[in-house]
């Protein structure tokens, strides 16, 4: 054999041991530990990982909203979506694996089931379910453009909505046909006309915000096209990310009341479901405000981090994209906790 | 005493090799697709949280590239190589080219690419090889190590773009080698592992059979040789998938197919002149697949300098692939021509240099104005540049370059198509002499 081809055979058996190795490498059970506690002098946190990581850990004051341990995915094939069927289904596929690996379970309803849902929601005057549309269009038996409809209700007794994939409000499903609404959405949903960007187009933004809030829970939906526009309320929490004034990531309370309506300003597709999943584990709301948080990579970190004066919250995150590990700690006032 | 340094043809092939390599380490750990890294991040990630490939939500292949990236895994745990990157706006923002991408540091790069660029090297030592025994001419087993190995596409795909089309190569190229030996057992598991890494070399598969039925015209041997190549398939196809089966994920693993055709159906399935795509080659594929199983009839039923017959019709197969208008491929795919050209070239059929550099230049050019300067960002994300720097750059010049690549999707069917009507003139004009004298 000349010394060629013994390299030939040397270096094709080498990858060869190469990837019969790796086989047995993809269950190594890599070290990944991490714990925080609450104390006298705040909240400490603790961090190990047999790997290098990013990690972000924050405390913040969620107004008292909480978060809702019921999660329902609103989709059915009778009706016609102002996306495609294919497209919502894998969105719910890839959205369903993203919660559940931060802990969370997403059931997915249909039309006739979310009505019940949210009428027995409105008859008994609160809601503890977070209902995802990510159909581009509400169905008609939910919303018909009008204030006074049954969607509008449940936003008035505290239902917390999360929409994306289209113009939230502009579109209308019914078994045959997705109608554009005749009202204004800005108005029946925010109060304000114009509230909601429906431009040509798809719109991004393209700027780096270090240690903002989107870095600091690893949300980097940037997606602006079909955003609501900051400052519409009072009441509403937003990302970074905006054109025009309009925010990629918005988090608004309902004119007519104490329900929540969060827009992803663009589509969620199997890219970025994970930011959905992300934010719906953070348990970020409308009336949240950050108090404290520390960010960094490594493989070990430890600190302690400042506490609201009540309703806190703290979100650790270990991971960057899909990847994410996080850890939600709810312990309210302050008073309360030992 | 005066000591001569004498250029032998084992010293020119160890200082190619090492320039090959010198570009490559010069160049891995400082480039990269942004997309596609991304993935390979995924992965690795997803590894270490204990998930399986496919669980990762970034693995859509057969496991062969995948399993080599879980042996990374460990080893970048300790070297404490961050393997989650940094996320850049103006890639995430999906506005200028791709959507949700992070950008990997350098020693990540570097790492993940060097089995690439081993396979780079090995695929150039088989090339060598094969020419040697074709032959003994040094010179032209220099040639093809050389065209292989110092190739840009090459480069590019390997230590630049960091995609593994060259361990399919390399399966495709060493099962080329052994059925010329006639080790059929590791002819089978060499194209079963090619086919199963990347789909292309699996093209050859007839015309593989084809060459074992017509050396064996004059004897039984034909069964006994095929199966021992089917006996090898089997086992390399046992030994990728077996743990895949056990971890229930083995219908994942041929998702990417799936994923493709899924493409073209939805697509609408015709031919749409405005907007060439990859994914309507299964519009053709009957005729290609006619065509090819007529080429393995031909290459069983010939009798005469069978080698060099199969080395010229495994090029025209290949070259079947990527001779289409309108279905330009993804440049790392035209990658599996250039191995089978250099082999064909060296067999004699000198012609076919033109489309040998052609196809190197072309796709190579392709690639690069298709990436621009987003394939310089780990730059940024190891600190030699600030990505403000970068981002201008892509300001600049990412939309331009990105149209000149998409003017180029317009004509990436020319080399192979060359390299058809290249093969084919002899023919054809024999074909026309012999008719003139009946």
């Amino acid at each position: 054999m000349r010394s060629t081809e013994r390299l030939v055979v040397v270096g094709a058996l080498a990858l060869l041991v190469i990837i019969v190795a790796g086989q047995f490498c993809i269950n190594l059970n890599v070290k990944t530990e991490y714990s925080v506690g609450y104390g006298p002098d705040g909240v400490s946190y603790d961090i190990d990982l047999g790997y290098v990581s990013n990690y972000s850990v924050v405390t913040f004051d969620d107004g008292g909203l909480g978060r809702n341990s019921e999660f329902v995915f609103c989709f059915d094939h009778e009706h016609v979506w102002y996306k495609s069927d294919d497209f919502i289904q894998n969105t719910l596929d890839h959205l369903a694996r993203d919660m559940e690996e931060r802990g969370l379970t997403l059931t997915v309803m249909d039309t006739k089931g979310v009505v019940n849902l949210m009428e027995s929601d409105v008859d008994s005057g609160s809601s503890d379910t977070t209902v995802i549309f990510m159909t581009g269009s509400f169905p008609s038996e939910i919303y018909n453009g009008e204030e006074g409809c049954l969607l509008t209700e449940w936003l008035g007794i505290g239902g917390d909505l999360v929409w994306g994939s289209g113009p939230i409000g502009f579109n209308i499903s019914t078994e045959t046909e997705c109608v554009p609404a005749e009202n204004d959405p800005g108005t029946v949903l925010f109060g304000v006309e114009g509230a909601v960007n429906n431009g040509e187009g798809r719109t991004f933004d393209n700027v780096s915000y270090t240690e903002g809030l989107a870095d600091m829970f690893r949300l980097y939906f940037s997606e602006t096209t079909w955003g609501v526009q900051t400052g519409v309320s009072e009441d509403q929490l937003v990302t970074e990310y905006q054109t025009n004034g309009y925010s990629a990531l918005s988090v608004t309370r309902y004119h007519g009341g104490s329900g929540s309506i969060t827009v992803f300003g663009g589509d969620v597709d199997n890219n970025v479901a994970s930011y959905v999943a992300q934010f719906l584990a953070s348990g970020l709301g409308y009336s949240s405000e950050i108090t404290d948080y520390q960010m960094g990579i490594g493989k070990q970190a430890s600190g302690t981090l400042k506490v609201p004066a009540s309703n806190t919250v703290v979100f650790l995150s270990i991971g960057l994209m899909n990847d994410n590990i996080v850890l939600y700690r709810n312990y309210g006032s302050v008073e309360s906790v030992e | 005493m005066t000591m001569t340094f004498r250029l032998t043809p084992m010293r020119f092939l160890a200082i190619a090799a090492m320039i090959g390599l010198a570009v490559r380490f010069a160049l891995a750990p400082f480039t990269t697709a942004t997309y596609d890294v991304s993935s390979w991040a995924g992965v690795i990630n997803g590894i270490n949280m204990g998930e399986s490939l496919y669980d990762t939500g970034y693995y859509w292949y057969a496991p062969t590239w995948g399993y080599i990236l879980a042996f990374l895994t460990p080893i970048m745990n300790a070297l404490d190589v961050n393997v989650q990157g940094v996320i850049v706006p103006d890639i995430a923002s999906g506005a200028i080219y791709n959507a949700y991408s992070r950008i990997t540091v350098p020693e990540f790069n570097l790492i993940y690419k060097t089995p690439l660029i081993i396979s780079d090297l090995v695929v150039g030592f088989a090339l060598y090889s094969i020419v040697k025994s074709l032959g003994k001419d040094d010179r032209l087993a220099l040639t093809a190590f050389c065209l292989w190995f110092l190739n840009p596409l090459t480069i590019w795909n390997s230590s630049m773009q960091g995609m593994f089309e060259t361990l399919s190569i390399l399966g495709m190229v060493l099962s080329v080698a052994c059925v010329l030996r006639g080790q059929n057992f590791f002819a089978g598991a060499c194209i079963v592992f090619a086919g199963i890494t990347k789909l292309f070399p699996l093209i050859l598969v007839p015309l593989m059979i084809g060459f074992i039925v017509a050396k064996h015209r004059n004897d039984r041997g034909v069964l006994k040789d095929l199966a021992m190549a089917t006996l090898g398939g089997v086992a390399m196809f046992a030994l990728i998938f077996i743990p895949v089966a056990l971890s229930g994920d083995f219908s994942q693993a041929f998702a990417f197919i799936l994923n493709r055709m899924d493409s073209f159906d939805s697509g609408g399935g015709g031919l749409d002149l405005l907007h060439p795509s990859w994914n309507n080659i299964f519009a053709v594929l009957p005729v290609i697949l006619t065509i090819i199983v007529i080429l393995a009839i031909y290459m069983g039923m010939s009798t005469r300098d069978l080698e060099k017959r199969f080395l010229l019709l495994s090029t025209v197969s290949m070259c079947l692939l990527f001779a289409w208008p309108f279905f330009p491929p993804y440049h790392q795919y035209a990658l599996n021509m250039v191995p089978l050209m250099i082999l064909a070239y060296c067999a004699g059929y000198r012609v076919l240099i033109t489309p040998i550099v052609l196809t190197s230049v072309l796709f190579f050019l392709a690639a690069f104005f298709w990436m621009g300067p987003e394939m310089l960002y780990p730059m940024a994300a190891g600190g030699y540049l600030s990505f403000d720097t970068i981002g201008q750059w892509m300001d600049f010049l990412k939309q331009p370059m990105n149209s000149i690549s998409n003017l180029m999707e317009y004509i990436k069917f020319v080399p192979a198509l060359l390299a058809l009507i290249l093969i084919a003139r002899p023919v054809v004009g024999n074909a026309l002499k012999r008719k003139v004298e009946l």
